[in-house]
């Protein structure tokens, strides 16, 4: 098997983390939760993920100020983020430039749409798969 | 001791599972257990970090696999093919018989426990652990045991010593521990798949809610009731995965609203259909509950006979309002598997939204009809006093719409546009029938008469909640963009674009209307005047979006009868956002 690109989810409802997580564990991402944004920073300081989906609403420190936070650490910069956020609420146009995010999606989000949008920012859930570790 | 003589040395052709069979069906079961139990590769490692050999055994007493044996005591044992017999032959026996009294030993020294995999009180299979116990001294038994198994007894006890770490005291400790793993490994499975099949439930029920909040929105935003069913089919048809999906609303008191929608693929004939949607609309009058009908699934359903061998799996939601059978959808062939009760609870939440919206977008539309209705006969007794200005507020309110929809505006405010233009004049039932239709120069009393119909009919107005936002464009239809209009000498952008829009649209067909006091100018003179006055009367930005319109074309049809089917027209494109809860 290839190396399944990691995502990391964070949100403060764990009904969102076990969807999103269930989503993206069967097409074959691994996923990897956090509840907070501060939680978040530290998994990404020794774990880099592919890719950030965040809440915006969160304790501790809001979506935009986590995408903001990981865009300051040069090892993080190029880590793609999209957001979700609570429906009727939408970013500034200022807060979308900094964040530099990819997607935003509104809850109640449908998981296959979340699904697609994963898959055009990253690609297929691995990356090629070498011949002899097939054979194992 | 004989009897423990018997245990060790099983004689081969007593019991069933003999060694080729162990070893034959290890391999194989491994593999198959791999996706039933995959916790037991966990399970395994774990066990053998104690120091513990395990051997897993299906509810039959099959050996399915065995953990590499942690030390050279097990290793020595694993070997002796009896040793192997003796296991398999106890499991066979506690696999039927409870509860599980494992026999303590099977060679000298080495202690067995049998620990069931147990599942909601359902026995699964068994984990047999052995290990040998510390303090093997020299026996007359152990003697027997190297002797019968061809083992150098020096050999045995110097790898049991290496390999010992628990006290035959400690094996209530050892079982204990044992089973909690195992129940630990199980439970803990299960627990994950519950909540995966949670998870799933979840993601489905996400999938639903944001289906209805897709539709709810896409209210506000279509603009008739058959492109807003239409739109629902599509969201439906991706979202469930159907190959073929149609929808049918007939309001009971609107049966010539009745809509039909087929969207996907063609997979029956027409008349195949019909003869579907006879029979389910006959079902769904005396029985409310979905069809599911998966033929691949086996089941022999009753619709299928009649729509061909295209359809294999089908199902069927009623759309019912205030228990009246209103429509239904139908939708075909899901891709890759059954249509579950995921899918017919999502149709079911469309139909029911859907069946509420287009009933009260119909009974909506029938409000509007009336209120436009009742407007145009208010505008026409207007029209009604003065000959010469017939026509004239159906005009001016096509045109203002079309320079309206030219600037940009969205379709309800061209809708309101229009109508504020129908009614612009309303305020000239006020004014004195020998003031309107005095030939002649008027004399300053007679224009401050005249100047007053802007407020007389914003006042009119006022009362009417529907017409409130359209009093703008009665009260401000002669204000100029220099500040030298009337009645409040607004200037600039504090002239409101329904004004600007509809006095632009007044003075064109004033400009070209013959009057009582002089005949209509023609088409050209009327366009240099209003390029001329872009800027000072007009707001330039209106006057080139007019100018855009081809105003040859406008002014024949606004002097033509297409003119009131056109206003129909457009009259029913004016939807504005849905009542709430609608």
């Amino acid at each position: 098997m290839g190396m399944s690109k990691k995502v990391l989810v964070v949100d403060d409802e764990t009904h969102i983390l076990q969807v999103v997580s269930l989503k993206l564990r069967n097409a074959g991402f691994e996923v990897v939760t956090a509840t907070d944004g501060e939680e978040a920073l530290d998994v990404m300081a020794t774990d880099r993920p592919d890719l950030l989906i965040t809440d915006l609403q969160m304790p501790v420190m809001n979506g935009v100020e986590l995408c903001c936070r990981m865009r300051d650490n040069p090892a993080l910069r190029d880590v793609p983020a999209m957001m979700l956020t609570a429906r009727g609420y939408s970013l500034e146009p200022e807060d979308m430039s900094r964040t530099g995010l990819r997607a935003v999606l509104s809850k109640p989000f449908s998981p296959r749409e979340l699904l697609a949008t994963v898959q055009e920012i990253l690609g297929p859930a691995t990356d090629a798969v070498s011949a002899d570790a097939e054979v194992l | 001791m004989p009897a423990e003589n018997d245990n060790l040395i099983p004689a081969p052709t007593d019991r069933q599972p003999a060694p080729a069979v162990v070893t034959a069906s290890a391999g194989l079961a491994g593999a198959a257990i791999a996706s039933d139990w995959p916790w037991l590769d966990g399970l395994l490692r774990l066990l053998a970090n104690l120091g513990l050999h395990a051997q897993v055994f299906d509810r039959d007493g099959r050996l399915l696999t065995a953990s590499a044996p942690p030390g050279p005591f097990s290793k020595l044992l694993w070997q002796t093919c009896s040793h192997r017999c003796e296991m398999a032959g106890q499991v066979q026996t506690i696999a039927v018989e409870q509860p599980v009294e494992p026999k303590a030993t099977c060679a000298p020294g080495y202690h067995c426990e049998v620990a069931p995999i147990l599942r909601r009180r359902r026995r699964l299979g068994a984990i047999i652990v052995s290990y040998v116990a510390r303090g093997l001294a020299d026996s007359e038994e152990l003697a027997r045991f190297c002797q019968a198994n061809r083992l150098d007894k020096t050999m045995v006890l110097r790898s049991a010593a290496q390999e010992a770490r628990f006290d035959l005291s400690q094996a209530g400790t050892v079982r204990q521990i044992v089973r909690l793993l195992i129940d630990d490994a199980v439970e803990r499975h299960a627990a994950g798949n519950e909540i995966a099949a949670l998870s799933a439930d979840l993601a489905g029920t996400y999938e639903e809610l944001n289906l209805v909040y897709k539709i709810a929105a896409g209210m506000t935003v279509t603009e008739r009731p058959d492109e807003y069913l239409r739109n629902i089919g599509l969201e439906l048809l991706d979202v469930v995965g159907a190959e073929s999906l149609a929808l049918r609303f007939f309001p009971h008191d609107q049966p010539l609203e009745s809509q039909h929608i087929s969207l996907g693929a063609e997979l029956t004939s027409p008349t195949a259909e019909e003869r579907l949607w006879d029979e389910l609309l006959t079902r769904f009058e005396t029985r409310t509950d979905p069809v599911v009908d998966n033929l691949a699934a086996g089941e022999s359903g009753q619709f299928h006979s009649l729509v061909g061998s295209r359809v294999r799996r089908l199902v069927a939601v009623p759309m019912v309002r205030n228990a009246r059978l209103v429509g239904a959808i139908v939708a075909m062939n899901k891709a890759r598997s059954d249509f579950d009760s995921t899918d017919v609870k999502l149709i079911k939440s469309v139909a029911d939204e859907a069946a509420v919206f287009t009933e009260n977008a119909f009974l909506y539309e029938d409000l509007q009809q009336l209120l436009i209705g009742m407007l145009r006969a208010l505008t026409s007794s207007v029209d009604a006093k003065d000959p010469y200005t017939c026509g004239h507020s159906e005009r001016v309110a096509l045109i203002a719409s079309r320079i309206a929809a030219e600037t940009g505006l969205d379709k309800y405010t061209v809708g309101r546009i229009y109508l504020a233009g129908l009614l612009h004049d309303i305020g000239k039932i006020g004014v004195p029938e020998a003031v309107l239709t005095k030939p002649g120069r008027l004399t300053a009393d007679e224009f401050g008469q005249m100047r007053k119909h802007p407020e007389i009919g914003a006042h009119i107005l006022s009362g009417i909640k529907q017409v409130e936002d359209l009093i703008a464009g009665v009260l401000f239809h002669h204000e100029r963009m220099d500040g030298r209009g009337y009645p409040q000498k607004l200037a600039g952008p504090a002239v409101p674009l329904f004004g600007r829009i509809v006095g632009l649209a007044d003075c064109f067909d004033a400009m070209t209307s013959d009057r009582t006091y002089r005949r209509a100018l023609p088409l050209e003179a009327t366009l240099a005047e209003i390029r001329r006055c872009a800027g000072t009367q007009f707001d330039p930005r209106i006057v080139e979006a007019f100018l855009r319109l081809d105003p040859a074309d406008l002014l024949r049809q606004s002097r033509s009868g297409d003119a009131v089917d056109s206003l129909n027209s457009l009259v029913r494109q004016v939807r504005p956002a849905a009542p709430p809860g609608a």
